[in-house]
């Protein structure tokens, strides 16, 4: 049973039910507002008045009324007086009633207009001749006020006061002009520490603009990582001398932010050298690309202008300090998920082709998921997507044709010809969390301390002009919480792991089990550059004890470099003392796991879900380097495929993802590969999916391994981290950080 | 004999001062709201402080003087063997009177609350329940560990039927605070009004002069309005029934005041000076503590006065949401408090000072909870009641369970049939041993529990925000032999 649909409201909200008059009084005798927990205040000021003080004062409102939304030119306001003096002091119990609302649009009666008390949650629909009646909630804080909407006109409303017999409340809805803008030019979001005037969204809506600045949406253009990798830079190395020694070559193109003439290091590989054959080495492609990869279609969705096919480096002023920022979201009037992703399609904008209007080049034009927002700042209209995860799914869903020019697709192995790239959306459609919990649920989670979402919650301040309080949870924080915010815990509470282990005859066997608890999505979800790595040890005390067997990190997760079995495990050119070369066996066998589409749906055998079964041999560490020649602390053990790598440091702080495929433990990602078969490439590469072992919500996967020990009570310490990219392309680039730690377990 | 009128025979003398016309003096009494020993402050002119002129003293402008606080009836012992607690429990319609409106609701024995039982550690206890409703129903023994099929739930058993009588028998292992309620169409059971307190005593506990019960329900200000308000922001909270009433102290005898709160979704921040909490639903605390914690649905705790003398006190509470959120309203007054000029006498509690175990670092069970407002749909580990997978544990092992709130929404944590030691908060430690059935578990938040899996059954396992729980909210726990 669920609770009476009736707003409510914090108690202290409906003080000023006592402060203001009830409009419909203009006729009549003032009444004092006695209801609820108003009833107290309202008994000092009626006992004042009946102790011979002045009535007009001891309402508690003295001549505190307003003209509920005389500053509005989104209200069709009234006369209602306004006067809150008494009659005699007497105190009258004020009467629900209703209003008859008739709405038109473009002068004619309105079918179908969504019409409602502003500040309630009930809606009622107007009948063919354009009109519903509205039951005004006289517990509802500030103006009382009904408001008229439809999807293709901007909210409107009127004072509400208790009608006289026949009295019919007007509101003339305006059609908004159909199409969009290419003229008109995205506002400023501000800044939290820029938010001077109502130019700028932070001015009335600083905790969402404070939210967002930190989120990744607002960096979603001006990522150093994106910006690197989309044109083939390091914003890393930032000298000549330095781009020689790393192999790249200096050379002025255009910078981050359209910034001409800026020089950067060109390292070869990039979306635009990879998807523009007439560049030249793949150094300032942008001068002459033709081909973008779609790229800005969702991270600089804010470009004026063409919306769509738009290069990231012409992603300037807001378009790139902001990259998805508030006005490019709020002028979503639609999604279409069957359109190519962002802006290209799939999230239509609209933007306004009404103005000049007043002050504002162009009439206000905003669509968000209140219909009771009639500021004309705003010139607001509702749509339901912002609360439903399609909206995220305009860009967090993408399946995509091979870019590469030249490249083709397995067409047996993806007959739809296209890649699944970003399937964040349809992990959740279909998941568990499903109508359970949608995206917001964790991303934009309930503000319980905001009344609205223009940050006032002072009930007195509920009106026209800063909207009403609702009800606590209604405004969503636009903080974006995931894995680049470990402030947000939401990593923290992701997976979990669990460990069973036995010791028989000085072997201890571990099973430990990686459970996706927490999202809606798999684990890990988003850009295919990410991963997620299990690292497992076995302990007698402090000692740690020498792996036997079992399974591994893969190594599409990263090594320093490899032999197979058939090259001379002594020559490593480029290792250190330190290094660890891990020896691997073939099983023959690949892991039969349950991924997402075609890798556990049953469409992908074992094999085609591409992950072979190594079997761990044992490691050795480099303890001096001559030349090529290096020298190990025991002898490499026979093995089919050798890795060269780095220790794995239990316990220490996690920051830059470190080479140790090979290691006791596992790795969990979508693996793209390039048309030279090389895996975990940035998917505007990406001719195919090699596998897909991302864990499902509420899924699990379990691995084994064995570890000689020397004592009767070893423990099993495990650790699970969040990688962003490979170690490879994180070192190459000068990327920092890059890898956090999930889960610590030890049993 | 109801509790209204118990309440009558309880209380001797209303302690509020009459209405006073304008321009009057100050009355000389107390009036149950302010200082005895100050004059009315508040401008009135009627003497009670509160500024509505009309004297009663409760700041509603009424005129009538504020009900006493009543203790619920004690349950009737029908058997007169000293180590057998026999009882009998109708539950029925009942016309229930809140804030002075009418409300169709349901009690036990004609009462809401319903009679307080009261036994002592090894006591068996036999409860006939007759189902008087016009629809199933069971009771459920919140915080004890009774027999699998004593509990009260309809997993995989059968509810007692309209018409019907069962006996619900078991032993009593725990000393404490506890309730029962109904675990059939629970959300709407409770909020109707079925539910009491069941206490067990230890004789080894002090014994205390006055041993009081508070059952703390919160109601929506149209208390017919069903779930009686989700959020704790628009609730008229009762104390034994009432609302803001006043309990007066007989004497200054020791005392030991135990509050319920039986609400169906309201948290309740508690302040009550001059007051130490002693005592939570498991019984004797490892130590004291002097700031009394959020007291969420499901949960008890129990209070001693120990530096009270003379003049009275509101007891005051803050509303909490299930959004973890203080709400923005100010404290409402639970009842006021008049006190006798003498000091409590105070009680040598064994606190034992016992030390958390020591969190192993290792999980065997994740209960994950999800959902959402905009939803109202809640979930464990993606499953929503009864659609559930069960973990299995074995009978007589220590299990590690972590329960991570990712539903922004805050949850209070409740398993039937075993205790749960609270092992850590987001990590930390608490500061002594701390032994729970109800936990609540913040936003966001995770809290891991060290569980002795000594009670064979199939343990149901939900928050006790009763709609999020048949939002499915809500699993099972089995012990296996």
């Amino acid at each position: 049973m669920k609770s009476a649909s009736k707003v409510r409201y914090p108690s202290s909200l409906t003080r000023s039910l006592f402060t203001r008059m009830p409009k419909g009084t203009r006729n009549g005798p003032r009444l004092f507002v006695c209801r609820g927990r108003l009833i107290a205040a309202c008994v000092v000021s009626c006992t004042l008045a009946a102790c011979g003080e002045p009535s007009s004062e001891s309402s508690g409102a003295g001549d505190e009324t307003t003209d509920g939304g005389a500053e509005s030119g989104g209200i069709n306001t009234t006369d209602t007086g306004g006067d809150t003096t008494t009659t005699g002091g007497e105190e009258v119990e004020e009467t629900p009633y209703e209003v008859r609302v008739r709405v038109t649009q473009d002068g004619v009666a309105k079918q179908g207009a969504t019409v409602m008390q502003a500040g309630s949650a009930i809606q009622q629909l107007t009948d063919a001749a354009g009109e519903a009646v509205v039951a005004i909630d006289l517990e509802i804080p500030g103006d009382r006020v009904v408001v008229a909407s439809t999807l293709s006109a901007r909210s409107r409303g009127a004072d509400a006061p208790a009608p006289e017999e026949g009295e019919v409340i007007e509101v003339a809805l305006t059609t908004i002009a159909e199409g969009d803008n290419e003229a008109y030019t995205f506002e400023d979001p501000g800044t939290p520490t820029d938010n001077g005037t109502t130019a700028k969204c932070a001015h009335c809506h600083p905790s969402q603009v404070n939210d967002w600045v930190r989120s990744p949406h607002r960096a979603s253009a001006s990522n150093p990582v994106v910006q690197d990798v989309y044109a083939g830079t390091s914003a890393a190395v930032t000298t000549a001398a330095a781009c020689t020694a790393v192999g790249g070559t200096w050379a002025a193109g255009i910078g981050p932010g359209a910034v001409p003439g800026v020089s950067r290091c060109y390292l070869g590989e990039g979306t635009l050298a990879d998807l523009n054959p007439s560049c030249v080495g793949g150094v300032a492609c942008e001068l002459d690309a033709t081909a973008f990869g779609a790229c800005a279609d969702c991270h600089a969705p804010g470009i004026d202008g063409v919306l769509g096919g738009r290069s990231l480096l012409e992603a300037e002023g807001f378009a790139y300090d902001y990259g998805v920022h508030c006005d490019v979201c709020h002028k979503v009037e639609s999604v279409d998920l069957s359109a190519p992703a962002g802006v290209a399609g799939r999230l239509r904008i609209q933007r306004p082709l009404e103005g000049p209007a007043g002050s504002f080049e162009w009439l206000p034009l905003t669509f968000g998921p209140f219909v009771d927002v009639i500021n004309p700042r705003m010139g607001a209209t509702a749509r339901d997507h912002f609360q439903q995860p399609e909206f995220c799914a305009g860009c967090h869903e993408l399946m995509q044709e091979v870019l590469v020019p030249g490249a083709a697709i397995d067409a047996a192995r993806w007959p739809e010809g296209t890649l699944p790239i970003h399937t964040t959306f349809s992990e959740w459609q279909n998941g568990p969390f499903a109508g359970v919990a949608p995206c917001i649920s964790c991303h934009m989670p309930p503000d319980a301390e905001a009344g609205n979402g223009a940050d006032i919650p002072d009930p007195e301040n509920a009106s026209v002009t800063f909207g009403w309080m609702r009800p606590q949870g209604s405004i969503r924080r636009h903080q974006w919480g995931g894995p680049r915010q470990p402030e947000t815990g939401l990593l923290d509470v992701a997976g979990a792991v669990f460990i069973d282990h036995t010791v028989d005859a000085g072997v201890l066997t571990a099973n430990v089990t990686v459970k996706n608890v927490g999202p809606g999505h798999a684990l890990p979800t988003g850009e295919p550059l990410r991963s997620m790595v299990m690292y497992v040890q076995a302990r007698c005390d402090t000692q740690v004890q020498s792996a036997v067997g079992g399974d591994v990190v893969a190594p599409f997760s990263g090594a320093l470099d490899e032999r197979d079995g058939a090259e001379d495990w002594s020559i490593w050119p480029g290792a250190e003392v330190g290094d660890v070369v891990r020896v691997l066996r073939s099983t023959g066998e690949h892991h039969d796991y349950v991924g997402y589409g075609p890798f556990g749906d049953g469409t992908f055998d074992a094999v085609q879900k591409g992950m072979p079964k190594w079997d761990f041999v044992g490691q050795s560490t480099v303890t001096a380097v001559n030349g090529d020649q290096v020298t190990f602390d025991a002898t490499l053990p026979a093995g089919d495929l050798a890795l060269r790598g780095v220790a794995v440091s239990f316990g220490a702080d996690r920051d830059a993802p470190m080479p140790n495929a090979g290691a006791p433990g596992f790795a969990f990602a979508r693996v793209l590969a390039d048309a030279d078969g090389e895996v975990m490439v940035p998917h505007h590469r990406a001719v195919d999916v090699v596998s897909d072992n991302r864990i499902l919500p509420q899924q699990a996967w379990t691995s084994t391994h064995r570890f000689a020990v020397t004592c009767a009570d070893p423990v099993v310490d495990v650790e699970l981290v969040h990688r962003a990219w490979t170690p490879a392309l994180g070192d190459s680039r000068g990327w920092s950080g890059g890898e956090t730690l999930m889960e610590a377990s030890t049993k | 004999m109801n509790w209204r009128a118990r309440f009558s025979e309880m209380v001797s003398a209303v302690l509020i001062a009459l209405l006073v016309g304008c321009g009057e003096a100050p009355a000389a009494s107390d009036d149950g709201g302010g200082d005895a020993t100050t004059a009315d402050a508040s401008g009135d002119g009627d003497g009670d402080g509160d500024g509505d002129g009309d004297g009663d003293g409760d700041g509603d402008g009424d005129g009538e003087p504020r009900p006493a606080v009543p203790q619920p009836p004690d349950a009737e012992d029908l058997d007169p063997a000293p180590n057998v607690v026999e009882v009998a429990l109708v539950a029925a319609p009942a016309t229930l009177t809140i804030h002075g409106e009418s409300v169709d609701g349901y009690a036990y024995n004609g009462s809401t609350p319903g009679p307080t039982i009261r036994a002592k550690v090894g006591d068996t206890l036999r409860v006939q329940v007759t189902n008087d409703l016009e629809v199933p129903t069971t009771i459920h023994w919140h915080g004890l560990k009774t027999p699998w099929n004593m509990d009260g739930v309809t997993w995989k058993q059968s509810p007692i039927d309209p018409g019907a009588t069962f006996e619900y028998t078991f032993t009593l292992s725990q000393a404490g605070t506890f309730w029962y309620h109904p675990h059939f169409d629970t959300a709407r059971q409770v909020d109707l009004g079925l539910y009491g307190a069941l206490i067990v005593e230890d004789p080894a506990e002090p014994a205390v002069d006055h041993d009081w019960v508070f059952v703390m329900d919160s109601w929506a200000e149209d208390a017919n309005e069903p779930q009686h308000g989700l959020h704790g922001s628009d609730m008229r909270w009762t104390v034994n029934g009432v609302e803001d009433g006043v309990l007066e102290i007989p004497d200054a005898g020791s005392t030991r005041m135990r509050f319920v709160n039986v609400a169906n979704a309201g948290y309740l921040e508690l302040d009550w000076p001059g007051t130490r909490q002693v005592a939570a639903g498991q019984g004797v605390l490892a130590a004291p503590k002097d700031a009394l914690e959020v007291l969420v649905p499901g949960d008890r705790l129990d209070l001693e006065r120990f530096d009270a003398a003379g003049g009275s006190v509101d007891v005051t509470a803050v509303a909490s949401s299930p959004y973890g959120q203080t709400e923005v309203e100010p404290a409402q007054r639970l009842m006021t408090v008049a006190s006798p000029p003498t000091a409590p006498a105070t009680s040598a509690w064994a606190f034992s000072g016992a030390t958390p175990t020591p969190d192993p670092l290792y999980t065997d069970i994740v209960y994950s909870l999800q959902g959402d407002v905009s939803t109202d749909t809640w979930a464990i580990n993606g499953e929503q009641f009864p659609d559930i997978t069960p973990y299995a544990v074995p009978m007589s092992t220590w299990q590690v369970i972590e329960v991570r709130n990712i539903s922004f929404s805050a949850h209070p944590f409740h398993m039937h049939g075993l205790v749960m030691e609270v092992l850590s908060v987001d990590g930390e430690p608490p500061a002594v041993q701390t032994m729970v059935d109800t936990f609540n578990v913040g936003i966001a938040q995770t809290v891991r529990f060290g569980v002795l899996a000594d009670n064979e059954g199939e343990w149901m396992t939900h928050c006790h925000i009763l709609p999020h729980a048949e939002g499915g909210m809500m699993t099972v726990l089995v012990v296996a032999p």
